[in-house]
């Protein structure tokens, strides 16, 4: 259906008076029709007839594809891979579907014995020989977990076609979080069941293994309250090839924004407090009732976002939730899940063990390390509180004598992991950064570049490469010089863009020493000295080439186009090469 | 079986012009704004507000390093996340239809209520004006497409196509308009004739 000319021109004059008059106030609108449409009767009518649907139409097109996502989404499939045989097992039926892939319900084929199994095929990237391989090396540590409350993983392998499986104990339980809403358990008593949880992750972590995936979906509470962890251990299995992991930490990332660490997410190596965080989420709704970020949780990117802007309410004053449990939550207890889920992974609880201990210590009524109380007091009173004095001081000495035992190991502990990870959380707050940056959040992005530049110091003393942290470094002090002009505050952006220049002329990349030097143009400029700027500019731009992209150099892309637009500006005026 | 999918990389080599790049990644983001949908409905059920748009985020989050990609290659991804999302939306429709017709396949009363309530879908004329738009108009019609099917921003839908944001802003004004009356009145001579 070509067009002719005279179709072209309708449709552009439609346009152009329908623009036009859309921003009129009503009464304006009849006076410009009739002028601009000037006798043209068809002309008027198309434009009338556009301003009328105009109103409802962007909600009105948003809920026609709104609608047809849902559906899409609810529409059930049948499944080919019910009956297929896995090994000595065969699936029965679906049980649920995850990131990693589809659960099934599965039964042991090769005997009378009738063994039911739950069968986890996996949906991924990976290549099945490699995924056995990989398998075969882990199943060693996996199978030294050896714990009530952990579920076994039975076997693993391939299907004929091809993909990778797991087969795992099959647990019959609840979700925690459902599990605690629908008995209507006691404060106490969920402090109880995530002391549990803490304990066991705390013993994998001590066997050197991390979870990786933990949400209350994979914490099962069984009819005799036995609590049990499943899928201990398989993210590591799925995980893209190390030796290609370390060019690209692409590939299938298997997490739940909900409650993956913000380094997880940013894609950096995880740690146990990656492990501890995600507890502190589940412990946040177990006590509450209540996601801390329950509004966005079907939109992770927006969580994601918020989850970096600024920490929730602690959990007795969430919003929302049920009251009768906030109304007994203690400032103690506000301060165990608060540090576990801290957003800075140093500041967390390092392993899950010391949050198991906190939380013990806290339902015994005895203090616990993040308590700001002194010690003493505290202990005195729990003495006054037990009449049976004796006993009691035994205890609570041998407590406090553990206690410090866990703070001598938390030390060591710390430093350990601490030293291997500085460079990537530097890394994880500077993609904080620039997604705070993009999303207009100039405080929130000050704030992750500082902290990236205090990782880097804190890598470099740990005796981290130096010549591997100037990058970096160039690209989180252009970002606080950025963020410091974008908050009116010239004198500091003068300071960090001095330091930027002179890092990224080290590191002898263009694109960060054109970076820097727009941002310390920038500031002078906000300083009041044009000239200095000018100059800054001027260098920049001459730095420049054709095609030279800036996003990843600078703190943000609204940035990278200003800057660019800067030297388009200049472009005329520079000499040819 | 493919090796270890690296998307990131392709989404790189696509953006550098490999047209290979581009087919290796469709069925995957297909498969997984899929997966996506279908999670989210199956965590809140009642959820009416879901978005394509915000599947198409967390596709992007989950699939690709982000720390590697400059923002054009997101820009790419999430204009070649709004294609995927709308052929996804299509031939769910059309599968189903496939579905009442065939053979051997029962469908309850109220099923086939459903299907019957929902024929032609709503999305079907959406997505047949805007092919008629494309015809008239193309970069209209894209820049629905990336803001509706992509939730791209204004700024993002500048940068890809060129233009400026202002301009971004005026026509998705004017194609929204144009087809929510095509939408609209399609509904109604329908429910004319029958």
């Amino acid at each position: 259906m070509a067009q002719s000319v005279e179709d072209r021109q309708w449709w552009r004059r439609v346009e152009e008076v329908f623009t036009r008059a859309v921003d009129l106030p009503e009464n304006e609108r009849d006076t410009y029709l009739a002028e601009a449409c000037a006798g043209d009767a068809t002309l008027r009518a198309e434009v009338e007839s556009l301003l009328a649907h105009e109103a409802a139409s962007q909600e009105g097109l948003g809920r026609v594809v709104a609608e047809a996502a849902a559906s899409c989404a609810s529409q059930a499939e049948p499944n080919p891979d019910i009956g297929l045989r896995v090994g000595r097992f065969q699936i029965v039926r679906e049980l649920a579907r995850g990131g990693m892939g589809v659960v099934y319900l599965g039964v042991r084929t090769d005997s009378d014995y009738a063994q039911v199994v739950a069968i986890k095929l996996i949906r991924s990237g990976l290549r099945s020989d490699r995924f056995v391989r990989r398998f075969r090396a882990e199943r060693r540590f996996l199978a030294s977990l050896h714990h009530p409350n952990i579920a076994m993983i039975l076997d693993g392998g391939s299907t004929p076609d091809g993909r990778p499986y797991i087969v795992l104990e099959y647990i019959e339980g609840e979700p925690i979080t459902v599990y605690c809403r629908e008995r209507k358990l006691d404060l106490a008593a969920r402090v109880h069941l995530m002391e549990t949880v803490a304990k066991a992750v705390g013993y994998a972590h001590r066997h050197r293994v991390l979870h990786r995936d933990l949400k209350p979906e994979n914490i099962l509470v069984t009819r005799e309250e036995v609590v049990k962890l499943v899928d201990f251990g398989i993210a590591k299995l799925l995980e893209p090839d190390s030796e290609r992991a370390q060019q690209t930490t692409s590939s299938f990332r298997f997490l739940t924004p909900a409650y993956a660490s913000p380094e997880q997410i940013a894609g950096t190596p995880v740690s146990p407090p990656s492990d501890v965080y995600s507890l502190g989420i589940i412990l946040y709704e177990v006590l509450t009732g209540r996601h801390p970020w329950e509004e966005f949780r079907s939109t992770p990117y927006k969580l994601f976002v918020e989850a970096n802007r600024k920490p929730p309410p602690p959990p007795s004053r969430a919003p929302g939730g049920d009251p009768e449990l906030k109304r007994r939550i203690d400032s103690d207890l506000d301060k165990i899940v608060m540090k576990a889920m801290a957003r800075d992974p140093a500041e967390r609880y390092a392993t899950a063990g010391e949050l198991a201990a906190d939380l013990e210590r806290w339902r015994l009524q005895l203090p616990v390390s993040v308590s700001d109380r002194r010690l003493f007091s505290r202990l005195a009173r729990t003495l006054k509180r037990n009449p049976v004095a004796s006993g009691a001081v035994a205890t609570a000495l041998l407590l406090a004598a553990s206690l410090a035992g866990v703070l001598w190991r938390q030390g060591a502990l710390e430093r350990e992991w601490r030293a291997a990870t500085y460079p990537e959380l530097a890394r994880a707050r500077q993609f904080t950064g620039m997604q705070l940056a993009a999303a207009g959040d100039a405080a929130g992005a000050a704030e992750a570049f500082a902290d990236c530049l205090r990782y880097l110091d804190q890598a470099a003393q740990a005796g981290a490469d130096a010549s591997a942290l100037d990058a970096p470094r160039a690209r989180c002090s252009t970002g606080v010089s950025w963020a410091a002009v974008q908050r009116d505050r010239p004198a500091d952006a003068a300071a960090a863009s001095a330091q930027a220049v002179e890092v990224a002329r080290r590191t002898g990349r263009p694109d960060l020493l054109a970076a820097a030097l727009f941002a310390d143009g920038d500031a002078r400029s906000r300083q009041g000295d044009v000239a200095g700027a000018e100059e800054r500019y001027r260098e920049a731009c001459a730095i420049l080439t054709p095609g030279m992209d800036l996003s990843l150099a600078s703190p943000a892309p609204q940035a990278a186009q200003r800057w660019l637009g800067l030297c388009r500006d200049r472009g005329a005026a520079k000499p040819p090469p | 079986m493919a090796g270890p999918t690296d998307i990131t990389g392709l989404l790189l080599k696509w953006s550098q012009g490999d047209k290979d790049a581009l087919a290796q990644l469709t069925p995957i983001l297909y498969d997984e704004l899929r997966r996506v949908a279908g999670r989210v409905v199956r965590h809140e059920p009642a959820n009416l507000t879901l978005q394509p748009t915000d599947l198409v985020h967390e596709a992007f989050i989950r699939l690709t390093d982000q720390t590697r990609l400059t923002s054009k290659d997101r820009a790419h991804f999430l204009a070649l996340a709004a294609r995927a999302m709308r052929q996804i939306l299509i031939d769910h429709w059309r599968r189903r239809r496939a579905a009442k017709r065939g053979g051997g396949i029962k469908i309850s009363l109220e099923e086939g209520r459903d299907v019957a309530a929902a024929d032609p879908p709503e999305i079907i004329a959406l997505d047949d004006a805007l092919r008629a738009l494309e015809k008239i108009d193309p970069r209209k019609a894209k820049v629905i497409e990336l803001r509706y099917f992509g939730g791209m921003t204004a700024a993002e839908i500048a940068d890809i196509l060129g233009i400026s944001t202002a301009t971004v802003g005026r026509e998705i004004r004017f194609a929204q308009a144009w087809l929510y009356r095509e939408l609209k009145g399609e509904r109604e001579d329908g429910g004319a004739k029958r």
